[in-house]
């Protein structure tokens, strides 16, 4: 099925998750693409971390700077930015663990109307937890990038998550290729919706219901 | 004490079939490849693996743990994540091969409590999940945690980019990950360094993993560049 053209792309998911970060947070990346290019995109000085145990993950590394000693998660060589630090993975997931840091990005497979996440056991596959139930539950904010329905055209914003939990109760903010969402105690809430979708189209692909934002607006991602 | 081996094969000897097996590494980075290909070699099975992946496969191809798997040498991994080893993941699938997977941080501070003498420790990771089942749980300060417990090893691999031959450890960026932690964390630690240095070259500030873990160090013999 050709895909819709008016989904945003994961460079544009990115680009209007960046614009979340207030100067001088401190930022876990998770896996998956999206994360990783908020770091690239970011137009604030960000501290960002890589659960590999590297606090200030800088720009993809080109050429003769390509160290296989510092790579990202979906092992790309990168640049540490001046102010970065190293530490083991034990260490980084007490930094983790312990509630330092103000922010994390993940992905997911699929999000409650409670902000329950669930991302790491697809039916029938193998499990793939990595670091997200050390840091999902304690992070300041925490922010998923996700496709707003699968490739079947199941809504992954669901009442109830139907696939092996995470964390519960630990999501923020939603981002998808159609929308901005924020999950509050009275339910989800519509924020902003990307440019040619209507409200409607949105509400179709979610399965609990929307409030609609006082002040909803498209998104931007400048 | 001489702590020093003059091959990858020799720091091996004494590997046995069934051992459990701590293996440093994330990803392409701070892998013991060295040892990985010389175990190989020896032929040793039935490996319980300890790892934050079974292995993994860049441009088709795996220079660690995963040279293992690939050949079933292994029996069962503690993992964080598959890796996407798809000849773990075809094992995992045909019933061919155990996974207990762990959550990345309880899996290194599993590993950290061993090494430190901790007999156990209560973590919210995982709690109200499929991987927190049967675990004791203790209610602190309101919250739900759950029971976890150390883990370790027969012998432990680790790697660092440089190493004295008293065993004092420095290691690079993200090339450090599991290291540390494993390297304290067995009866034996085995370190393939890239760089061997005599006793004194190394400034005591700038050591990361003190010799006191480390039983035997070797320079690794072949280090491939990935990229």
């Amino acid at each position: 099925m050709k895909k819709d053209s008016r989904l945003l792309s994961d460079d544009q998911i990115a680009r209007r998750i960046s614009l979340e970060i207030k100067d001088g947070s401190y930022v876990n990346l998770g896996a998956g693409a999206i994360p990783f290019m908020v770091s690239q995109f970011c137009p604030v000085p960000t501290m960002f971390h890589i659960e590999l145990g590297i606090l200030g993950a800088g720009k993809v590394a080109q050429g003769a700077d390509a160290d296989q000693d510092l790579i990202g998660i979906g092992r790309r060589p990168i640049l540490a930015v001046p102010g970065a630090s190293c530490s083991s993975s034990a260490e980084a997931f007490a930094m983790l663990r312990g509630k330092h840091f103000d922010m994390a990005i993940l992905g997911a497979l699929q999000v409650s109307e409670k902000g329950d996440l669930a991302n790491w056991l697809r039916p029938k596959f193998v499990p793939q937890v990595g670091g997200a139930m050390d840091i999902a539950p304690n992070v300041g904010k925490l922010l998923i990038a996700m496709d707003h329905v699968t490739k079947y055209g199941e809504p992954k914003i669901v009442k109830n998550c139907n696939l092996p939990i995470t964390a519960r109760k630990v999501v923020k903010l939603i981002f998808t290729d159609m929308a901005v969402i924020e999950v509050t105690e009275n339910g989800l809430l519509l924020k902003e919706v990307a440019p040619g979708f209507s409200v409607e189209e949105v509400q179709r692909a979610t399965e609990p219901e929307l409030k609609v934002s006082d002040r909803l607006c498209e998104i931007r991602c400048e | 004490m001489n702590k020093v081996f003059s091959s990858s094969k020799e720091a091996i000897e004494d590997v046995f079939d069934g051992a459990t097996i701590m293996f440093g590494g994330w990803g392409i980075t701070g892998n013991p490849e060295n040892l990985c290909r010389v175990l190989l070699e020896k032929g040793t099975k039935d490996i319980v693996a300890i790892s934050n992946t079974p292995g993994t496969l860049f441009k088709g191809v795996t220079r660690d743990l995963g040279m293992l798997v690939e050949a079933k040498r292994v029996k069962k991994v503690y993992a964080s994540y598959h890796g996407w080893n798809d000849h773990f993941i075809k094992q995992y699938l045909a019933g061919e091969i155990e996974y207990e997977c762990v959550p990345q941080g309880t899996l290194a501070e599993r590993i950290r409590a061993a090494g430190a003498g901790i007999g156990g420790f209560y973590t919210t990771t995982g709690v109200g999940t499929l991987l927190g089942e049967g675990k004791e749980v203790k209610i602190i300060n309101g919250i739900e945690h759950i029971l976890e417990l150390p883990l370790s090893a027969d012998f432990a691999f680790v790697k660092a980019y440089m190493g004295d031959k008293e065993g004092n450890l420095v290691y690079r960026y993200t090339a450090q990950n599991f290291n540390p932690e494993m390297a304290t964390a067995a009866k034996v630690t085995i370190a393939e360094v890239e760089n061997l240095v005599e006793i004194g070259e190394i400034d005591p500030n700038l050591v990361r993993t003190p010799g006191i873990y480390v039983d035997r160090i070797v320079k690794g013999e072949y280090y491939e560049k990935r990229l």
